[in-house]
């Protein structure tokens, strides 16, 4: 009796010692709860996502640590709870080297997938370059998430779809959507002011040009507002500074003018010094969440949010799990209408008038005291 | 005896005021019914529209439907918005994630899909019971009936103390018009509650899109185009004249620019709701003045249409109803022959405005196109024409008086046979029994008038004929339309079927004629001599230069256009049954009024060939308008220029009814002995206008369109009208014959 008791005991211990604990490079929020579909198995390589009955398995490839990804691995997990409740789902981090990508374990791992993986999402711009790089025209379908625009980043040459293995989505809006919302923002538009990051290439390639090309076409004036702190020259406040004069001299009252904030990463945490140097001067951004209730946050955004980016990527892969569209014929999933965030406390700030239409359009709105007024898309209720 | 027939009198005066005001009634509870349920919906779908905007707004930012928080709070207001939302349920792929109300009340629901960005995520279901707006409306109604008792207790009052026309004729204006004006009220208050309703589902609409401004308090300053949002929401919804919206008493956007809305909302006061929508919120709108008075100025329309139908009932009546005595025993029979024909004809024309559709319909069901529809619709005119020959016999060797009631109760048992779902062919057979039965009251009717009147008054008597079909025509399709929503296709039948019964009991009135002749024939050797005196007309060239000219052409028009073309135009263009009751209506209106006149002036001058020329050019001119008419785009453009058409081609045969008689009679009279041998033989023959007329106009139709169709028949009215008036040299002889 006490010899199979303490055989029991020994075996609970030995089975807990097994796991391996939960890996940094997943946010906290990803351990499935009670009563959730999921059962989870974390091993040295990752964590695995298990429901009762499994079947299709889905290999999911994640960047990095990054709160966006935890956003679209979240979504992803809920639309595939809800539509296709028996999928397994595994999710990997991808191989990095020395702030490379190690080709070969990339291979090797897509290698050992496709003996019994049925689809990939490759989570973020740089999991989603890499894959493409060794897996274009490979045997499992792969869809992007969380990237930018495949074709600004030169994995395809159009819109139109890969015709391969590979399905596209977007987190970039388009440059003649983007600016299309830019004059409804201000009709009398005739300069925007472009704020990115001189390290951040992906911005300059994937945001600055495109619109460049789009605004000029249309008579609009873009003026580059590069920053890089570590030349004098291009610091943020130089620059602004350098970039406001230049646009007062067209326009100086800057009612025909904006500043438009690109997704440098190192940008979007600086905002109250861009406010700071903007003045009266309004700040749009493409990344919703530098829209906030605080006083830091930028006057609007229109953009593509994680969660509507993660959304199409689910519909794309249950549209190729379900064996209607071939990957390669789905064009590249792009978001309209754009999700739109507003800060009043921000307009009051700068004395800016905001469309209405904007307003009923937006996601997210933050009143003039800094409260909740809708949040993705739901109205708080009645303040008293 | 005078205490016998005075109580019938009252009877039957009573019957016809009964009917008169039940008919308000009914008019005006349909015409409630159809706008305070329009209302009801509107209101209703307002909400539901409010609903789905929030809905749809959390859903585009990502949130799936299930996981939406709070649903109760976004939908219950619909619910509440009406007591006709009897159910309400939200399904997100295919699972129920809300529900008010049965599961099984869903199988007739609307359904409004939720979308997100992408797709369609979920729907939302919506159950309105038309049986709670009826009961609504019929208890706001109840008061009416006690109304009817007293207003038929004055009118009983005012018919025992005086038995002059004039008495009978203004008690029963009064009382008709005290019915139509309360009714009137009562639809108007309904129309009221409706509109209130609806403000606040509106306003519901405009706070929800606005919440930002009216529970948030953002300030409205840094929003720009609220104007431009109102504007637009008052021009989707197209009964609002004006809305603004205010917080804490100052305005926040107008849907017009400028002070004067503000003054004129305040001032007005007319027809304007002021909604408050959250602490400090307050939406303020106005209705047009005149969305209320078309809705208030139709029902009035119905009622004067309705007024004129009656009246005309009542006139043709009047001589019964009144108790005034007439000297000559002649005359007498007259009079009672009016109500008779005029009811009888009103039995057949009470389904004119839905048979076109009810006859297409019946061929579609069984696969059949258009151009069958017209050769079905053919039957009854084929049947009566068959008839007419047999008929005219039948009168001589029967008692007349058996003869009528044989017709009355083939064309009431047609009418019935109509009432049940039977299919095709017991469609078809009731089609052909009642043309039997109208032809059979035609001729008697005829007979009577024949047998009852002299030269001297012979086209005022054949005018009988013209002014009770064509008030008769008048009477059935106003009522026929307007009772047709209300009542459906079945119950017009029904009523038609007891109006035909009732009419077999008058019949009795009129007095029993032995017959002329020992019934020793078989018809068969009437149908040869019927044909024998056709062949012996025909070869008098007045008579058939008349008959092709003149006497077809116009039976054509009549079943082809007027009855069977311009129905289904209407129909096709989708304008109400009421409306192409009274476009048809203006055409036999027109034709009374002609007729009435046109027979007197032509027995004086006898000047019947001017009468029959004029009446063929104005033809082919009406024609060319209602060619016209079909290219319009709006449909009230259409309506007015089909009526003046129809007004133009009442016109013509007004000119042409009575007087084509007279003139065949008068041109043949050296040549055959019996006037009624002649008017039986040309009555029947033009009958071929009738049959084809429906399958002529019909294929015309269906091969050139309906504009060339009309052109072409036009331009053969014209020519008709040239060769008549060069070839016809008989003309100025008539007048000493």
């Amino acid at each position: 009796m006490i010899r199979g008791l303490v055989i029991f005991v020994l075996l609970c211990c030995s089975s807990l010692l097994s796991a391996a604990p939960w890996p940094s490079w997943l946010g906290d929020d990803l351990k499935p709860q009670k009563g959730s579909h999921w059962q989870i198995e974390t091993t040295a390589e990752g964590v695995e996502f298990m429901p009762a009955r499994s079947a299709p398995t889905i290999l999911m490839v994640v960047s990095r640590k990054a709160d966006s990804y935890d956003t679209a691995l979240k979504t992803l997990l809920a639309i595939y709870a809800r539509e296709l409740p028996q999928a397994h789902i595994v999710v990997r981090l991808l191989p990095v080297e020395a702030a490379s990508v190690n080709s070969a374990r990339l291979i090797s791992m897509l290698k050992k997938a496709e003996s019994n993986v049925d689809l990939i999402y490759s989570i973020g711009s740089k999991a989603t370059v890499a894959l493409r790089r060794v897996y274009s025209g490979g045997k499992i379908p792969v869809v992007s998430v969380n990237a930018k625009d495949p074709v600004l980043l030169g994995l395809i040459e159009n819109e139109l779809g890969s015709g391969d293995n590979f399905a596209f989505t977007s987190l970039n809006l388009p440059a003649p959507i983007t600016l299309r919302y830019m004059k409804r923002f201000k009709p009398s538009l005739k300069q925007i002011g472009v704020l990115y990051a001189k390290s951040n290439q992906s911005a300059y390639a994937t945001q600055y040009l495109p619109l460049k090309k789009t605004a000029e076409q249309q008579g609009i004036k873009i003026t580059a507002v590069v920053v890089e702190q570590n030349d004098p020259s291009l610091t943020l406040e130089v620059s602004m500074k350098r970039a406001i004069k230049e646009l007062k001299e067209d326009d100086p009252s800057l009612t025909n003018s904006i500043l438009w904030l690109t997704g440098s990463s190192s940008l979007l945490v600086r905002m109250q010094e861009i406010n700071f140097h903007a003045g009266e001067l309004a700040v749009l951004s493409a990344v919703p969440d530098v829209v906030n209730s605080g006083p830091d946050s930028a006057l609007m955004s229109f953009g593509v949010s994680f969660v509507n980016n993660a959304h199409q990527a689910g519909l794309y892969g249950l549209q190729i799990l379900s064996g209607r569209t071939a990957p390669g014929d789905l064009p590249v999933g792009q978001i309209s209408p754009p999700d739109i965030a507003i800060s009043f406390a921000q307009a009051q700030r700068i004395n800016q008038k905001i469309p209405f239409v904007l307003m009923e359009m937006a996601s997210d709105v933050y009143g003039s005291q800094g409260t909740v007024i809708r949040s993705q898309g739901e109205s708080m209720q009645e303040q008293q | 005896m005078r205490a016998a027939k005075d109580r019938i009198r009252l009877i039957l005066g009573i019957s016809v005021v009964t009917f008169s005001l039940l008919l308000v009634l009914v008019v005006g509870y349909g015409q409630a019914l159809k706008s305070y349920g329009q209302l009801t919906t509107d209101t209703v779908m307002a909400q539901t529209e409010a609903a789905r905007l929030g809905i749809e707004q959390i859903l585009n930012s990502g949130v799936h439907l299930d996981d939406i928080a709070g649903l109760n709070q976004v939908l219950q207001p619909i619910v509440d918005s009406d007591p006709s939302v009897t159910g309400l349920r939200l399904l997100s792929a295919g699972k129920q994630i809300y529900l008010f109300g049965e599961t099984s009340e869903f199988d007739s629901s609307i359904s409004i899909p939720l979308k997100n960005k992408f797709t369609q995520v979920g729907t939302l279901q919506l159950v309105l019971s038309d049986q709670l707006v009826e009961t609504m409306v019929s208890e706001r109604f109840q008061p009416a009936l006690w109304l009817i008792v007293i207003l038929l207790a004055v009118f009983i009052a005012c018919v025992l103390k005086s038995t002059r026309r004039s008495v009978y004729l203004s008690c029963f204006t009064a009382v008709f018009l005290a019915m139509s004006v309360s009714v009137m009220i009562l639809v108007g208050s309904l129309y009221r509650d409706g509109l209130q309703s609806k403000a606040l589902s509106l306003a519901d609409v405009v706070s929800q899109r606005l919440a930002p401004i009216l529970i948030h308090h953002v300030d409205p300053d840094y929003v720009f185009g609220i104007e431009v949002m109102l504007d637009n929401f008052r021009q989707t919804n197209p009964d609002l004249a004006e809305i603004a919206v205010f917080n804490n008493g100052n305005i926040v956007a107008a849907s017009r620019q400028g002070s004067a809305l503000v003054e004129g909302l305040s001032s007005s006061g007319m027809l304007d709701y002021s909604i408050a929508t959250s602490l400090s919120g307050e939406v303020r709108l106005s209705y047009k003045a005149e969305i209320v008075l078309a809705q208030l100025l139709r029902t009035l329309k119905n009622f004067a249409v309705l007024f004129f139908a009656c009246g005309l009932v009542c006139f043709a009546f009047i001589r019964l109803l009144s108790g005034e005595t007439k000297r000559h025993h002649n005359e007498q029979v007259l009079e009672r022959i009016k109500p008779l024909f005029l009811g009888a004809v009103l039995m057949e024309s009470l389904m004119a405005p839905i048979m076109p559709q009810f006859m297409s319909s019946a061929a579609q069901s069984v696969g059949l196109d258009a151009g069958a529809s017209s050769i079905f619709f053919s039957i009854y005119f084929l049947s009566f024409a068959l008839t007419l020959l047999p008929a005219a016999r039948l009168i001589e060797v029967y008692d007349i008086r058996r003869v009528l009631i044989c017709g009355i109760l083939l064309s009431s048992l047609g009418c019935a046979v109509l009432i049940f779902d039977w299919g095709l062919t017991s469609i078809l057979f009731a089609r052909l029994i009642s043309g039997m039965g109208q032809a059979l009251i035609f001729i008697t009717v005829q007979g009577y008038i024949l047998r009852f009147s002299d030269q001297s008054n012979k086209t005022q008597a054949a005018g009988i004929i013209v002014f009770c079909f064509n008030a008769g025509f008048i009477a059935g399709v106003a009522i026929g339309a307007l009772l047709a929503d209300y009542l459906g296709d079945q119950g017009t039948f029904a009523l038609a079927a007891v109006i035909g019964m009732l009419m077999s009991l008058l019949s009795f009135a009129l007095p029993s004629m032995q017959a002329a002749k020992k019934r020793v024939d078989a018809v068969g050797r009437h149908v040869v001599e019927m044909a024998f005196d056709s062949w012996r007309l025909i070869k008098i060239p007045a008579f058939l230069r008349t008959m092709l000219l003149v006497g077809i052409p116009t039976k054509m028009a009549l079943t082809g256009i007027v009855v069977f073309a311009v129905p289904l135009l209407l129909a096709e263009r989708g304008i109400s049954k009421e409306i192409i009751g009274q476009v048809l209506m203006s055409y036999a209106a027109v034709v009374l009024l002609v007729s009435h006149k046109a027979g007197p002036w032509v027995d004086k001058l006898g000047s019947s060939k001017k009468a029959l020329s004029l009446g063929n050019l104005l033809a082919g001119l009406a024609l060319v308008v209602l060619a016209y008419s079909v290219l319009m785009v709006q449909s009230w453009q259409m309506i007015t220029l089909m009526s003046l058409s129809m007004m133009a081609l009442g016109f013509a045969h007004g000119l042409i009814n009575a007087p084509v008689v007279t003139h065949v009679v008068v041109n043949t009279a050296d040549r055959v002995d019996s006037d009624s041998v002649v008017a039986a033989t040309y009555r029947f023959l033009e009958r071929i206008g009738h049959v084809s007329g429906a399958v002529i106009v019909a294929h015309l139709l269906l091969w050139f369109g309906a504009q060339k169709a009309m052109l072409m028949l036009a331009a053969f009215f014209i020519f008709a009208s040239v060769l008549f008036t060069v070839f016809d040299k008989q003309a100025l002889k008539e007048v000493y014959l």
